[in-house]
């Protein structure tokens, strides 16, 4: 396993070829990208706990979500004028909004309320992968189409394993998530982490198209970036429709 | 019971896209009725275990009324009602609190608020939806794989994309409340779907692909067509009354 994470890591194409051509490669893959999700998640999870933990109680947190809006109100009273009487107007219709949505929460239950506070913990926790994978096998299906319309020759087993591994340099998301806990300096250290892992992710993605479908990696990446300009190029279509309809109506 | 586990014994192997669970599933002696058995174990699985993850996530969320008393709490406080003539202002929000509690009868539902009595329902409700779809879309693959050169018979066809309900079992993990499965049952099925035509009709992967997509735009085709029928009616009948 180790050999394989540092094959996939240093992008070695034998590495790769090995793994397209393993038995079961669907199901390795699917392990793989299970295993990091379930793994960022548990970190997530964690972060999330702790800071419900350190959260001040649902009535301060209400008082600051208010003094955060005057904060908002006040800064943008220094680009633009603003009516007082709209201000104030306005003021109060957010104010309204956030007293729902803090009494909501404060709502009795059925089971008492911690027991509610785990099961979301743990849903959320587990809903993790389930996203990951819906977009991992969706945009793995629309690259190896528009692999095939250039020659590719990979399974649809083939290249949903391989690409499956874009997902181990997101394991670097984990320390990133935990550095965004340090005060002043997380934040940035976290999005340089998260950048670097996605750029990895990617090359790796890449890679893993290119010898899935034996190809070179010019085509492999034309053939990742060609369901996006599709997609692009559709919206525009659809934008261009709609401009048009709505132009010939008036 | 063991012709349910029989059924059942495939779909760890069709959710892994192994080719040899569609290929078994072709050769086997009658696939239409172990596709039939299969489609409904699943449904009545899959629903059954939803029945605990969604009275787990009511018993966890406050009532429907109470939310529908905050809101509506809520709203007085806001500006508006002071905008309101003192004089009309009785009359205005009686009328706006009798849609407002007619709005808040029909929308939980609607909008999936958790409620025990319609996950039991879900227990018809699933498998049927689940039988039906399966019975349409093998139907239309079946025509469009003939069509594109596939030596499978019905029953077969029938049987193999059986086994693309195998995603549902993923849905499994709503034993749990407030887990989210989303879209990954949809794109694993098609997946499947695939797989299934490719195996039955031992198509190349081109024709294979336009057999799974076709029945799916035929569909949508059929339903646009239907939806203009319907405004094209609806606008006739307007005319005919406003003459």
């Amino acid at each position: 396993m180790i050999a394989l994470i540092q094959g996939v890591l240093t992008l070695d194409t034998e590495t790769f070829a090995e793994f397209a051509a393993s038995r079961d490669v669907f199901k390795r893959g699917l392990l793989i990208i299970l295993t990091v999700s379930l793994l960022m998640g548990f970190t997530t999870s964690a972060i999330d706990f702790y800071k419900r933990l350190t959260a001040p109680p649902l009535r301060e947190r209400m008082r600051e979500a208010v003094q955060g809006l005057d904060e908002g109100f006040r800064a943008m009273r220094q680009f633009a004028p603003m009516d007082p009487e709209m201000v104030r107007k306005i003021r109060r219709y957010a104010k309204a909004g956030i007293g729902i949505g803090f009494r909501i929460a404060a709502l009795p239950t059925r089971l008492p309320k911690q027991v509610g506070s785990i099961l979301r913990a743990v849903g959320s926790f587990l809903s993790a992968p389930f996203a990951r994978l819906s977009g991992w096998m969706f945009y793995a299906l629309l690259v190896l189409l528009a692999a095939k319309l250039l020659g590719g020759k990979a399974t649809v087993q083939q290249m949903l394993g391989t690409t499956a591994l874009y997902s181990l340099p997101h394991l670097l998301d984990i320390p990133a998530a935990l550095l965004g806990l340090i005060p002043f300096v997380g934040g940035a250290a976290r999005f340089l982490l998260g950048l670097a892992s996605l750029a990895w992710g990617i090359a790796v993605y890449i890679k893993a198209t290119a010898v899935a479908n034996e190809f070179t990696t010019g085509r492999a990446i034309f053939a990742a970036i060609l369901p996006i300009l599709a997609m692009a190029l559709f919206l525009l279509l659809v934008v261009i429709i709609i401009v048009g309809v709505i132009a010939a109506v008036m | 019971m063991s012709t349910v586990f029989d059924a059942l014994r495939l779909c760890p192997s069709a959710l892994l896209l192994r080719d040899k669970a569609y290929e078994e599933m072709r050769e086997v002696a009658s696939p239409f009725t172990k596709g039939l058995i299969l489609i409904i174990v699943v449904g009545v699985l899959v629903s059954l275990v939803n029945i605990v993850g969604t009275t787990l996530e009511w018993a966890t969320s406050p009532s429907p009324k109470d939310i529908k008393d905050v809101v509506w709490e809520g709203m007085m406080e806001m500006p508006w009602v002071e905008e309101i003539p003192p004089e009309r202002r009785g009359e205005i929000i009686g009328a706006i609190r009798q849609r407002y509690e007619r709005g808040w009868r029909l929308f939980p539902r609607l909008f999936g608020a958790p409620h025990p009595a319609s996950a039991v329902l879900g227990v018809v409700v699933k498998p049927l939806a689940l039988l039906i779809g399966w019975l349409i879309y093998g139907l239309l693959a079946h025509i469009f794989a003939r069509l594109l050169g596939g030596g499978a018979r019905l029953g077969q066809t029938f049987g193999c994309t059986a086994l693309a309900v195998s995603p549902q079992l993923l849905n499994l993990a709503n034993l749990l409340p407030y887990i989210s499965v989303g879209g990954v049952v949809g794109v694993w099925t098609l997946i499947c779907n695939y797989l299934a035509l490719k195996n039955a009709h031992r198509l190349s992967w081109g024709r294979a692909f336009w057999a799974t997509l076709l029945p799916f735009i035929t569909l949508a085709l059929l339903a646009i067509a239907l939806a203009a029928a319907g405004a094209l009616m609806a606008s006739g009948f307007i005319t005919k009354g406003g003459d």
